[in-house]
């Protein structure tokens, strides 16, 4: 049996950039080998086809499981539209931080108890849905945000996605209280370049206060801290993993920002520079793990790294389409409008419902979330064509959509994910995996598949 | 001749499928600040 001829599979073959080995992909069903780029012929006919093939279905019904099969699990609140900060290149509409409404405590109570209902028709009994209050900024609502957190602190896993700047020490006292997961923002190593991108509406940086916040946070297992990669930025990356990983950070996003709206798109670094920025910053977080036995998890990347070696191993669901957005979670506006990802918030030609008004289960069978939730790398090209389409997945359609008007279309940052994909392998043909992904990786998965 | 590189190949399988995969967009909710009976790190 051959590859690539008659019945056999189709074999693409990756240069990853490593000295010895090339990758052999099976793009379909997320197969992968790494082979000595001497020994290709053997790869693509006998025994590593046959042992594929029997394996296929297998990997194929674990694919449409996790690309299909998955239920509601996680919700993004948006307390209050209002934010105290205008940073350059947020995605949500700049009249709407400035005066926008807010929630209530009232009706937040109420999105909660109507969320929670339709949690416990669908997930395992034991099993708690995530609920996470996002932006614009949460803590600008603190009341009806911890009162609802107090009422349902049996029923929901919560987190927070806040700016750091309103996290007084009753706050971070109350949060750590309640098990509530903390994400924090900060863009750089020092403030002049941290408060070029993340300002209040007077252009005064808040770099010294989330310094301090993160500072208090920082033995707390469930902060994250993330830093969007910008034009601003993206030259800081190293330093930024030198400055976490010496402040005992533990986990971090590197995102390269999204060009939802105008403000990102100005501020995209180039795919190439942001490439290899990144790239170092990862080498110098595996240096500086090999160095001190403490590791810093770029957690953007441990995803892709995740995906990679089990695609059912991944944690966020940007990087595989459809997304997360529409099917795995969705978000809730202030004003109770639903979207499929706090991405698409502000655009309401992708609302499927009001969650005062309509069922959880009627706005998931939406038109404009199956729009989402059909969006699959088979539809777009090149990615249709692409070896790595599983392992990058795309993403993000509310970006693609402001940018091409299409959801349906390639992404900006395409050359940077092929870029990523070939330094995941890499990494595993080096055997370095443990040192990139987060601790609790190996507990979580199980081998399900190992060649000889 | 240099020798030639062993074939590396492997796939793993969430043993959270359902509750632990698909929870986010950009925040990775683990650790957990919760202890999860999987979770037996903390
Ligand atoms: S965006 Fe680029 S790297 Fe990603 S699947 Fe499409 S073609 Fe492949
Ligand atoms: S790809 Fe975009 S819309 Fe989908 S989950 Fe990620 S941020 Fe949300």
């Amino acid at each position: 049996m051959f590859a690539n001829t008659g019945q056999g599979p189709n074999f693409s073959v990756l240069e990853i950039g490593d000295p010895d080995r090339v990758a052999v992909i099976e793009a379909n069903t997320a197969y992968w080998a790494l082979v000595d780029r001497h020994d290709l012929p053997q790869a693509l006919g006998g025994a590593m086809v046959e042992d594929f093939l029997t394996r296929a279905p297998e990997f194929a019904t674990e694919m449409a499981h996790l690309r299909s099969g998955l239920q509601l699990s996680a919700v993004y609140v948006n307390p209050t539209e209002r934010c105290n900060l205008n940073c350059s290149y947020c995605y949500l509409p700049e009249e709407m931080r400035k005066n926008g409404i807010d929630m209530g405590e009232e009706k937040l109570i109420l999105a909660l108890e109507r969320l929670l209902q339709h949690f416990r028709k669908i997930l395992p009994e034991g099993v708690k849905p995530q609920l996470i209050f996002h932006g614009s900024e949460p803590m600008v609502a603190r009341e009806a945000v911890f009162a609802a957190i107090a009422r349902f602190k049996d029923d929901f896993h919560f987190g927070i996605q806040t700016n750091a700047t309103l996290l007084d020490d009753t706050a971070i006292s109350f949060l750590r209280e309640h098990h509530v997961g903390i994400g924090l923002s900060l863009d750089a190593p020092t403030a002049e370049v941290a408060n070029r991108t993340r300002k209040n509406w007077q252009g005064n940086g808040y770099y010294d206060t989330v310094v301090s916040v993160i500072k208090k946070l920082v033995d707390y297992p469930a902060l994250n801290v993330i830093t969007t990669v910008t034009q601003a930025n993206v030259h800081t990356l190293t330093e930024m993993v030198d400055f976490y990983h010496g402040l005992g950070v533990r986990v971090v996003m590197l995102n390269p920002v999204r060009c939802t709206r105008q403000g990102g798109m100005d501020l995209k670094p180039d795919n190439q520079v942001l490439a290899v920025a990144f790239f170092k910053a990862l080498d110098r977080s595996f240096a500086l793990f090999a160095q001190t036995g403490r590791k810093l998890v770029i957690a953007n990347f441990a995803n892709v790294l995740a995906g990679v070696i089990g695609p059912t191993g991944r944690r966020l669901m940007c990087d595989i389409s459809p997304c997360g957005g529409g099917r795995c979670f969705f978000a809730v506006s202030a004003d109770g409008e639903v979207v499929p990802c706090s991405e698409f918030i502000g655009m309401n030609e992708f609302s499927g419902g009001n969650i005062f008004r309509d069922n959880p289960a009627d706005i998931l069978a939406s038109k404009p979330f199956q729009e989402v939730t059909d969006r699959k790398v088979e539809k777009i090209l090149p990615c249709a064509g692409c070896a790595i389409r599983h392992f990058c997945g795309a993403p993000c359609p509310a970006e693609i959509y402001k940018v091409s008007g299409d959801i349906n279309a390639p992404s900006p940052y395409c050359s940077f994910f092929e870029e990523q994909v070939r330094y995941a392998f890499r990494t595993i043909a080096q055997q370095r995996e443990e040192a990139y992904l987060w601790d609790s990786w190996r507990t979580e998965t199980e081998m399900s598949y190992c060649w000889k | 001749m240099k020798a030639q590189k062993q074939i590396i190949s492997y796939r793993r399988r969430c043993n959270l499928i359902g509750q632990g995969t698909g929870l986010s967009h950009y925040i990775l909710l683990t650790p957990s600040a919760e202890t999860t009976p999987e979770d037996k790190s903390k």
